[in-house]
């Protein structure tokens, strides 16, 4: 059986086996979320490769004591948090300032141009709390429900949701401008 | 509906949150009617359509490479110590610990005592009830002395429990104030710790549970960046991992038994066995040392990728002295 034909169980047993192909593919599936979370927790794309590369290595060298209790997507978004919290305390990396007044990010027109709406995005992203982003990373970037958020994070179920919720809303006020409010055509 | 509800069940239905199709299909005509929920509605379409940051080819090349550098650095550590274990790996000749001596020494102090105990016990009952007899036989008190290290040793390499043991066996001491994490130990190191500046969750506390309720009581990262975490309980309480290097890296005391008080030693995973010998056999095979000189074993058939075992009777100043079984060490996170 091949990484790639596995269900997400037999993927992580096999890659816990030292079974290199199902490492790899674990690492495929996963690089995403974990780049996605680095970048916007640094808002620095070498220092996001740098934190990316730091937590693979930490999951094949811990995948076997990983127990199944909590699910692989949660055990997965706690070590990317530890990770990036202690390069960020290591003092070697700071995240790149985030005032959300030097942010202009273009309202997006054109839903066709995804490499522009995806960079407006991210842009806008710099502008939540940490606590915000962290919450809709868990959630969008980590598919965790609610209730893994909640366990990761360590607040209530209600917390992350209404952290989730402020975060877009904040990130669709900044790509979708109020045009009565600024007065634009 | 308002605003604020609508779209409160629209960012919730996007998590995937079990919405009744007419509430969801009310909120979206709210939507089609009410231009700022259009606009959010606009937004959420457009957040889910823009992608999330994508890991680069490059970038995955760099994770792999890393990956089969550590596979190497692994596979020439595993070898390297095997050839320095030579073909008899249950004890050690020259440039390491004798194995038998590290296995019996703590274990024969502990027996001496307790026959020193028994023999004190005995002569003054005996003292007291031949009233004026004074005059113990040397022979007796020989037959209640503690057997020579050599007896002692010969009994535990040959697996046989020794009658030794059961006393020595009630005379544990207590273990140090573990308490567990996702099966990782720590142990207790300040009772008067400083509030952490962030409160992020490491993971529920092991047999820990909110006063009158089932909550779980959460440790969370303290400020220090060596895996030390903090415990609110009428203030804040510093935990440090128990760790201990082997190869380079730094390995977590782990229990296959979750704990559900303090004072309670560690035991192996379930998957792994009790070893029946000194040499960790049926269950392990002598592997290498580590930092601090002391055997380290792994599965039969593994290496220390994934762990390691340490036999018990490790000495004073090991980081989990005092173990009175095997105990099973994890990669640290």
């Amino acid at each position: 059986m091949t990484g790639s034909s596995m269900n997400q169980a037999e993927l992580i047993q096999a890659a816990a086996n030292d079974d290199e192909g199902a490492f790899s593919e674990l690492v495929r599936q996963n690089a995403d979320a974990v780049y996605g979370h680095a970048l916007r927790f640094f808002g620095d794309k070498t220092t996001a490769e740098d934190a990316t590369q730091e937590v693979f290595l930490k999951v094949f060298r811990s995948l076997a004591t990983f127990d199944h209790r909590s699910g692989f997507s949660t055990w997965l978004y706690r070590v990317t948090r530890n990770v990036c919290l202690d390069m960020l305390r290591s003092k070697a990396r700071q995240p790149q300032p985030m005032d959300p007044l030097d942010l202009s990010p273009a309202p997006v027109s054109d839903f066709a141009n995804t490499v522009t709406d995806q960079a407006a995005v991210e842009q806008a992203m710099r502008a939540l709390s940490p606590e915000d982003r962290a919450a809709l990373d868990a959630v969008t970037l980590f598919d965790l429900s609610y209730e893994q958020a909640a366990e990761v994070l360590g607040v209530p179920k209600g917390t992350v949701k209404s952290r989730v919720f402020r975060a877009r809303r904040i990130l669709v006020s900044m790509l979708i401008p109020d045009e009565s409010k600024t007065g634009g055509a | 509906m308002d605003c604020l509800h609508a779209q409160q069940l629209l960012s919730g239905a996007m998590d995937g949150e079990l919405i009744p199709d007419e509430t969801l299909a009310e909120a979206n005509a709210h939507c089609a009617d009410c231009k700022q929920c259009g606009d959010f509605l606009r937004g959420l379409d457009l957040l889910k359509t823009a992608g999330d940051p994508q890991a680069s080819p490059e970038l995955l090349g760099s994770i792999f490479a890393r990956i089969d550098a550590e596979r190497g650095a692994t596979a020439a550590r595993v070898l390297r110590l095997e050839e320095e274990s030579g073909a008899d790996t249950s004890t050690r000749t020259s440039g390491g610990r004798d194995l038998r001596v590290s296995w019996w020494r703590p274990r024969f102090i502990v027996f001496a005592s307790a026959a020193l105990i028994v023999v004190a016990a005995v002569s003054l009952s005996t003292i007291g009830y031949f009233e004026g007899y004074r005059q113990l036989s040397s022979d007796s008190v020989k037959e209640a002395s503690a057997p020579t290290d050599q007896e002692y040793a010969e009994d535990r390499l040959s697996g046989e429990a020794s009658p030794t043991e059961d006393g020595a066996a009630s005379a544990v001491a207590p273990a140090p104030e573990y308490t567990a994490i996702d099966s990782r130990l720590y142990v207790l190191d300040d009772e008067a710790a400083a509030t952490p500046s962030t409160l992020i969750t490491v993971g529920p506390v092991a047999g820990m549970s909110r006063e009158g309720t089932t909550a779980p009581v959460y440790a969370y990262e303290s400020d220090k960046a060596d895996g030390s975490v903090v415990i609110e309980e009428d203030g804040w309480i510093l935990y440090r991992p128990v760790l201990r290097r082997f190869a380079g890296s730094a390995y977590q005391l782990s229990t296959g038994t979750v704990p559900t008080t303090t004072g309670q030693w560690p035991d192996l995973p379930k998957e792994f066995a009790t070893p029946t010998e000194a040499d960790g056999s049926p269950t392990f095979r002598f592997f290498g040392y580590d930092e601090l000189g002391v055997n380290v074993y792994v599965p039969v058939s593994g290496t220390a990728a994934n762990g390691f075992a340490i036999a018990p009777g490790t000495s004073g100043d090991d980081p989990a002295a005092g173990n009175p079984g095997w105990t099973w060490w994890v990669p640290a996170l």
